[in-house]
């Protein structure tokens, strides 16, 4: 299944410029091994966004399909193909 | 109509009638909010852009808050240098209840980045100890006790705001 990673220009700029990142996976999955996936691929996201550390920081949100993860299921929010996850600092949200 | 204050770091789009003081544009169904119902149900669509774009949909968007299908909007005039978030943000605000009805306009629109933000989590973020309140103390390279100056401010302004919850919501200053 794919699941689209959108982010904005300040984490894109750790993810070689994409705003926008497809990533194929095997079958249903969780968000955090989606998050594990993105971080183990770029260290310097993972760095910047507190993410594939076994939680959701409070200078970040993430959004799956437009909802809020810590209104969903946080990192156990499962996944199906075709969905969003959106990563943004938290000060966009001000 | 498009509220373009130089004095102002946001740009607004709100009903006229908003404007002119005949209409409070925080409602549901035609019934003003309480603060109780304001921090349940009230809260934003984000959408993040150059500012030129972010003006293009607010002109996109005025008619439909005229037209009161959208409560209201606002955007940055220019990016927050403090936040280093590279990108200026328009919030497009609505009642949960009525936040898919918004978001089928903002699709029409050519939105494609679905963020629901509820206006209590930024609260929570503008309150002594929330994220965005010490970004902003840290930025402003305020001494110790400027800071708790303005700590104190916050939480007094929210007491102040919020303590009878069956009161209609008055707004934010900003």
């Amino acid at each position: 299944m794919v699941v689209t990673i959108k982010l904005p220009s300040v984490f894109a700029a750790l993810a070689e410029d994409q705003k926008r990142i497809q990533m194929d996976l095997d079958g249903e999955t969780f968000l955090e091994s989606v998050l594990d996936l993105l971080a183990g691929k770029y260290p310097e996201l993972k760095q910047a966004a507190g993410i594939g550390q076994g939680d959701i920081p409070d200078h970040v949100n993430v959004y799956h399909n437009g909802d809020n993860v810590r209104y969903l299921q946080g990192l156990k929010t499962p996944l199906r193909n075709g969905d969003t996850v959106q990563i943004i600092p938290a000060v966009a949200a001000g | 109509m498009i509220v373009d204050r130089e004095s102002s770091h946001f740009i607004f789009v709100v009903p006229r009638r908003h404007f002119h003081g005949l209409y409070n544009y925080i409602n549901y169904r035609g019934k003003d909010l309480t603060n109780h119902e304001y921090l349940d149900h009230w809260g934003k669509w984000i959408v993040f852009g150059p500012a030129e774009e972010l003006a293009e949909l607010a002109k996109k968007i005025d008619p439909y808050v005229e037209e009161n299908k959208i409560p209201a909007a606002k955007y940055d005039r220019e990016k927050i240098n403090e936040f280093k978030l590279g990108e200026c943000v328009m919030c497009i605000y609505c009642d949960e209840r009525q936040r898919e009805d918004v978001w089928q306009i903002l699709s029409s629109l050519g939105v494609d980045e679905k963020m629901w933000v509820f206006e209590r989590e930024t609260l929570e973020r503008w309150m002594p100890g929330g994220h965005l309140l010490e970004r902003w103390i840290s930025g402003k390279r305020l001494s110790l006790e400027q800071a708790e100056r303005v700590r104190d401010g916050a939480r007094e302004k929210f007491k102040k705001m919020f303590e009878d919850p069956n009161a209609v919501f008055k707004g934010i200053d900003q």
